[in-house]
């Protein structure tokens, strides 16, 4: 991937003042300015909770490692301090605007890296996006925001992004050239009608972007549905959060997360478990800190890495990778063996509780113990501030769901709301934290498991012929298939075209090296993206898609909360906003489709989805609306649950799971190491964006393995040296880095880096019930490279 | 079925967030305060400052974010409560039932003012930097160094026509007020060449094609006279059109361009950047109409009648100062004005070998420089103080001395000396320099008996410009009886006729291009208020302009490289040339005329625009401090207000 330059910080020449305090490329505090309100030192004590600041004699704010640069404390650039200086004192590096800021165009949106959903203004000058601004807007963030948000949205006019149409207009080993619209949209419209009429509309697919507002999923979804006449489509969320899709919506009728910001503040009682939260939904863990250390609520960190959270931890559990259920199978134990159970709750709003707590009984802490390494005193501590908490919150990620057992793992973590009765209430419930800014919304607007949009049944006749009156046409009735068994399908030759939306399977997909094999075997192929990514290399048509910042629409934050991404500048060159290009194509495929602007499409979301009946554009100033919005008059919905689930019977149901990691994919004496592969702070996905951000760039220019101190002695490692992982799939060379973070037998290795990356290491193993890849499980092996 | 049934069973309000609004506590009821004779309804524990907030009142705070504990540190939400002596913290003090505040009154005023004060000792930065404030048009200098350092040139010369649409012409004739109190000078002596720079951006743009003007505003039916195509009226035609209107430009003249034509020679601004940059005016939509004489062709009053809304008067100060000496009216002595445009009309001139030009000022620059181009061989620039008195610029001295021109200082004209009606020479008295005068310059007085003759061909006036008041004094129009210049409102720059507005030389007398060219933008602005409207009161208010002191610090610099001398042609060159001259004639093609000044390379302009210290600061406009103080007075120096910069 052509990724930008290190910019060098510039040489000082001293004139005499005294030094700033830099944190190069990002701010500085620069004293002359600086009028001693210590709202910088405090912001980043009291909301940030990070060990950066201190204030000297003469009352200034100094860094507490006593130099000048912010990389020698603790500090990891959330810019929280540059936000609530009143002064100019703290200087923002990256802001490239010459206009005074009082003078500048603002334009108030929702960020488009993770799925928190801040608010934020981006402030333009000459139609380019020169510096961000958090917004206190949306109770989402509450003017907070993390490094990615505030100073990672340069790549929006990186010269990387696509300005034309291009298409390989001589077959496949011709090059990819500049084409105009009409000519691209043409040649797209004509290849995937012949190759629909030669092999059947279910030799297409799509894959649909959690990276796209709702407007653009829902005209995408109904291009695959109604142009492509197949059912064929499936986005990422398949590979992050589809086993807490499949787990809730058995649990609890519905796979979206219960609670929403202002509970997480409200919370007495955490388990965080498989979620790196500081660095993954940095904004969401500002808010559990509030709750901790304003208002006193335990916090239990389930993690097998040492993450910061475990810093902030009353207790942390250190289960083997892959024993979560072990663990949370103990933990509800210990709730039910000590009474803590809520009877009145369990009997009014639960069902298949005696089968569930008999096969609790094998979970003694001893047993715990043994399988996960866990103490059986820490558990008991976990379980009783759990099970004793007023307002009991569940927050998980990855660490639950890319496991062979994802769902099991999932749905232990459900039971435990409901043995509690933490769920229902302001202040309780549990969050599956979304990785993307509108993986929700995506999954509402296209569905999964079958979906049309709304999570209407695409076998059920009624469901059908509502979506058939509406779109005019038979809606497609074939098995759908995931975003791996498409490219499987590529690979054996079931799948002949394909269209992909703002997605980078060959980053983001396991075991990549199928994954290109797949992707060059189609006929036809066809990429909408903002850059020339890894996969949109491979491509026939590539179309430039517009940013978030270059359209209107709506994001679904993980919250539901359904906000609007409002145009600040236009797009580059001939760029168009993924709807748009999707109604021509569409129109040209036979299927007219034509909307005004994203407002319009919402109307016609609203008309079919349900829960979004009352959303509408003009109605979404402020803090957006949470789905359920049954109609234009409703508030939205901050917490599900009150009073029933949507289960067939209205009850929970306790499901019993098992711990059971038998896998193709452990450790033995070739593969002795267990490889985790997850994110970073400064980079999202598979970098296509973060890594265009010149500042997340200089913080982490390259992936680094982070290997325990042990292991490292062991293989002959050294910190900062290059060395080799090898799997049974693949190896690649990077560079070591040795800290006690992560455990003795585990490595830990980050996926967003193209040049060397995570997922042409690992295997294509899966959990069965929802098909997540078991991303957190490769056995690995570390060899050093002799230089 | 779809799993969304969850909604309709269990909806609840996404009400306020309890634990955002401050001190909240479970279990109490609103309550309801009067704060400024306003009811106000707080929520269950909330304090003053947040209750006062969410009704729109405004107490001023320096450190209240409702995401950190209250600490009242900052003390300026200090309210006054009936029926408390001391004043309490607004940010720290629950809302309680009945409460009466009040946000402001003398004391607490005062009060804030000394608390802001004590910041403001802390607190030695600046607001802006001070060649902006410098510049008579107010442009952001820094912030089109910036956009060069970004090699994004077509933005950079957008951004200086925000201010001013001539930037290759200024960029080439500016005197430079910007560059005198540059803070670079406190590093290593020598001025960002911040000129320069607008020129090289502006000459980049215009090479690359890119646009750098914006759309006009829709029509708004408006029409909008200008009189007059120099500097001023271009500019004002400029703003005008931009903001909707019609404009057409009345100019007496065969070309638009006024003292840019014909009073700065082709070798300091060469004729095709003037007509490129008129030309990009005009295609904004403004008719020219050349050879519309005042008086002649219309008068200020049938304007009106003509279907013009507005009128704007921009016919400078073109008439030369007579020398009032015995033989000042012999053949060969002329004003230099009359001799500059007679060049650069076109005109062939036989002046002699031997040239006198009689002044220090810039017009008297360019007619010893013109006359060495035309084939006079021994030209003498007189002046009656000495060089450093001189108001041409420095760099232009010098090139002076590069083309072999006396100077000959300290002396004033006595009489010309006749003979046979015609100039052979002049008498000139040697001077010394005494008490300085109004201007501040050192007054000079006359040596007795120091008289002294110089033989001369042509004698060249260069002592000064007076608005040309002929057509003028036909109508109403209030004229200055002292200076005879156009007498405005200074407030509104409207004159005593209703709709009528002036600026520029006519105005201030000869003045400089920049200053002419902000007039011009003012008067744009000023047009435009009253056309939407205004009274006098919002035409002031759209055109006030704050003239801010600033807080300094010890400058820093990123570079050290040093100044950047502008590239000039070679001075042997040039006085070859000279020896080949001819007696002008065709001026764009004649290798004496060629522009002796010739710009930056892109290297050399990427490493004077990283000699700018960027000494602005990035909150200006939206810093805290900045707004409370100017709001409170506080502070001994004055800050920029939002207003200059519109």
């Amino acid at each position: 991937m052509n990724v930008i330059e290190k910019v060098e910080e510039p040489e000082r020449v001293d004139a005499g003042l005294a030094e700033p305090l830099v944190s190069w490329p990002f701010f500085q505090l620069e004293f002359e300015k600086c009028i001693k309100c210590l709202q910088c030192v405090r912001i980043c004590d009291e909301v940030q909770h990070r060990e950066v600041y201190t204030v000297d004699e003469s009352g200034y704010p100094v860094l507490v490692s006593g130099t000048n640069d912010f990389r020698d404390t603790d500090c990891n650039n959330c810019g929280q301090c540059v936000g609530v200086c009143p002064t100019g004192a703290l200087v923002d590096l990256s802001d490239v605007g010459a206009l005074p800021k009082n003078l500048r165009q603002k334009t108030t949106t929702t960020c488009g890296y993770c799925g928190v959903g801040c608010a934020i203004e981006l402030e333009t000058e000459m139609g380019k996006v020169v510096a961000v601004n958090p917004s206190s807007v949306s109770d989402a963030n509450i003017g907070n925001l993390c490094v990615k948000g505030r100073f990672g949205m340069d790549f929006i006019h990186h010269k990387d992004r696509l300005t034309t149409p291009l298409m390989r207009r001589d077959g496949k080993d011709s090059p990819l050239e500049p084409a105009t619209w009409d000519e691209a949209i043409a040649f797209t419209a004509k290849r995937l009608n012949e190759v629909k009429a030669e092999h059947g509309p279910h030799a297409l697919a799509g894959l649909t972007s959690a990276r796209a507002t709702n407007e653009d999923n829902f005209v995408f979804q109904k291009m695959i549905r109604c142009a492509f006449a197949t059912n064929n489509i499936d986005h990422c969320a398949r590979l992050c959060h589809m086993a807490s899709a499949v787990a809730l919506k058995k649990a609890v009728g519905s796979s979206a997360p219960s609670a929403s910001s202002p509970d997480v503040r409200m919370a007495t009682a955490f388990i965080v478990c498989g979620s790196n939260t500081t660095v993954t939904h940095p904004v969401i863990s500002s808010q559990v800190f509030k709750a901790k250390y304003e208002s006193g609520a335990k916090v239990v960190v389930i993690d097998p890495r040492r993450i910061e959270m475990v810093d902030h931890a009353d207790v942390w559990l250190r289960p083997k990778n892959g024993t979560n259920v072990a663990v949370l199978n103990g933990i509800a134990r210990i709730i039910l063996k000590e009474g803590l159970a809520n009877d009145d709750f369990i009997s009014e709003r639960t069902e298949n509780w005696q089968t569930y707590i008999k096969s609790l009984e094998k979970y003694t802490p001893d047993y715990v113990e043994e399988v996960s390494g866990v103490p059986k005193d820490r558990l008991r501590e976990a379980a009783l501030m759990y099970g004793k908490a007023e307002r009991g919150m569940l927050l998980w990620g990855m660490g639950i769901t890319q496991h062979l057992t994802g769902v099991d793992g999932a749905l232990a973590m459900a039971n435990l709301s409901l043995i509690t009765g933490h769920v229902g209430r302001p202040g309780t419930g549990f969050i599956p934290l979304r990785g993307q800014s509108n993986v929700q919304g995506c999954s509402d607007m296209q569905g999964q498991h079958n979906n049309l949009p709304g999570y209407f049944d695409i076998k059920d006749p009624e469901d059908r012929a509502l979506f058939e009156k509406a779109w005019g046409v038979p809606m497609p009735d074939n098995d759908y298939l995931t975003v791996v068994e498409m490219e499987e399908g590529a690979c054996h030759g079931d799948i002949k075209a394909m269209f992909i939306m703002g997605e980078n399977p060959m980053g983001s997909s396991p075991d990549i090296s199928e994954v290109e094999q797949g992707l060059k075997k189609l006929d036809f192929f066809v990429v909408q993206d903002l850059f020339l990514s890894e996969t949109a290399e491979l491509a026939d048509v590539v179309f430039p898609a517009a940013s978030f910042a270059e359209k209107d629409g709506t994001f679904t934050n993980t919250e539901r909360r359904v906000q609007l991404v409002r145009k600040a500048v236009e797009p580059p060159g001939e760029a168009k906003a993924d709807w748009e290009i999707i109604c021509e194509v569409s129109t040209a495929m036979g299927y007219p489709m034509s909307y005004n602007n994203a407002a319009e499409i919402m109307e016609e979301i609203a008309s079919i989805v349900p829960s979004y009946a009352g959303i509408r554009h003009d109605r979404l100033d402020g803090s957006g609306l949470q789905w359920p919005c049954l109609d234009t008059d409703h508030p939205g919905t901050r917490f599900l649950y009150e009073d029933s689930f949507p289960t067939s019977s209205g009850k929970g149901l306790f499901h019993v799971v098992k711990q059971n990691d038998v896998g193709v994919d452990i450790p033995d004496d070739l593969y002795p190491l267990n490889l985790n592969s997850g994110r970073l702070l400064e980079h999202y996905h598979t970098g296509t964006m973060s890594r265009r951000s010149r500042g997340l760039h200089h913080m982490r220019p390259e992936g680094e393995v982070e290997v325990h101190p042990e292991d490292a002695r062991r293989y002959d490692l050294e910190d900062g040296c290059m060395g080799r992982i090898v799997t049974k799939r693949g190896s690649v060379e990077v560079k070591i880095l040795v800290t006690e973070k992560t455990p003795e037998g585990a490595i830990f290795y980050p996926f967003h880096f193209a040049e060397a990356p995570a997922n042409r290491l690992i295997a294509g193993t899966f959990d069965k019930a929802s098909q997540t890849p078991a991303y957190k499980r490769t056995a690995a092996r570390l060899e050093p490279i002799n230089a | 079925m779809h799993d969304d049934q969850v909604g309709a069973k269990s909806t609840r309000n996404a009400g306020t967030d309890p634990s955002h609004a401050g001190l909240a506590e479970a279990g109490l009821e609103p309550c309801r305060l009067k704060i400024d004779g306003k009811t106000v309804v707080a929520m269950p524990g909330e304090t003053i400052l947040s209750a006062a907030k969410r009704a729109g009142i405004d107490i001023p705070d320096m450190c209240a974010d409702p995401r950190m504990k209250p600490t009242g540190e900052c003390e300026l939400c200090n309210v006054a409560v009936a029926g408390q002596t001391d004043h309490v913290k607004a940010c720290m003090t629950r809302a309680e039932e009945g409460m009466s505040i009040e946000t402001e009154n003398s004391k607490l005023k005062s009060m804030r003012k000394d608390r802001l004060n004590t910041y403001l000792s802390d607190h030695n930065a600046y607001c802006q930097p001070p060649c902006t404030a410098a510049c008579p048009a107010g442009i952001d200098i820094a912030g089109y160094i910036d956009l060069i350092l970004q090699k994004d040139y077509a933005g950079s010369t957008a951004l200086i026509k925000e201010m001013l649409p001539l930037p290759g012409v200024l960029g080439r004739v500016c005197p430079r007020p910007c560059e005198d109190p540059c803070r670079r000078i406190q590093i290593d002596e020598k001025p960002v060449a911040i000129c320069a720079l607008k020129r090289f951006a502006a000459d980049k743009a215009a090479e690359s094609g890119k646009p750098t003007q914006p759309e006009p505003k829709p029509d708004t039916g408006k029409r909008v006279a200008v009189v007059g195509a120099g500097p001023t009226g271009l500019s004002a035609a400029y703003y005008l059109a931009l903001q909707g209107h019609k404009v057409t430009l009345l100019e007496s003249e065969k070309k638009a361009g006024g003292m840019l034509r014909f009073g700065i020679p082709p070798y300091r601004l060469p004729n095709s950047v003037l007509d490129q940059e008129i030309n990009d005016i005009l295609s904004l939509g403004v008719e020219l109409k050349t050879d519309q004489k005042m008086g002649r062709d219309y008068q200020i009053e049938t304007l009106k009648a003509d279907g013009f809304d507005a009128v704007y008067l921009s016919i400078g100060a073109m008439a030369a100062k007579p020398a009032r000496i015995p033989g000042d009216d012999a053949d060969g002595v002329m004003s230099a004005i009359k001799f500059l445009a007679d060049v650069n009309w076109d005109e062939t001139v036989e002046i002699g070998d031997r040239v006198i030009v009689i002044g220090g000022g810039f017009t008297a620059a360019d007619a010893v420089r013109t006359a060495r181009r035309v084939g006079a061989s021994d030209v003498t620039m007189m002046y009656r103080r000495t060089r450093k008195e001189m108001s041409a610029a420095a760099h232009e001295i010098h090139e002076c001395d590069v083309e072999g021109i006396t100077l000959d200082l300290l002396t004033a004209p006595v009489s010309v000396k006749v003979e046979n009606g015609r100039v052979v020479g002049l008498t000139s008295q040697r001077m010394e320099l005494g008490e300085p005068d109004d201007s501040g310059r050192r007054r000079p007085v006359p040596i007795e008996g120091s008289e002294y003759f110089t033989a001369a061909d042509t004698i060249l006036l260069a002592i000064g410009q007076d608005v040309d008041v002929a057509a003028l004094k036909e109508g109403d129009l209030g004229l200055d009886k002292r200076w005879g210049t156009i007498e405005v409102d200074e407030a509104t720059m409207m004159t005593n006729l209703s709709g009528v507005f002036s600026g520029g030389d006519c105005v201030t007398g000869a003045a400089t291009v920049v200053e002419g060219v902000g007039a011009g933008r003012l008067g744009a602005f000023a047009i435009n208020a009253y056309l939407n409207g205004a009274d006098e009161a919002g035409i002031a208010a759209a055109i006030v302009q704050h003239k801010p002191k600033f807080f300094d610090i010890g400058a820093k610099a990123k570079s050290n490289a040093p100044l950047t001398e502008m590239p000039v042609l070679d001075g042997d060159g040039r006085l070859t040339a000279f020896d080949n001259a001819g007696h002008g004639g065709d001026v764009d093609n004649d290798p004496a005329f060629a522009e002796v000044e010739t710009g930056f390379s892109e290297e050399e302009a990427q490493r004077e625009a990283g000699r700018c210290l960027m000494c602005r600061c990035q909150a200006a406009g939206v810093c805290d401090l900045q707004r409370l103080s100017i709001e409170y007075g506080a502070g001994t120096k004055e800050y920029l207000g939002k207003e200059a910069w519109k």
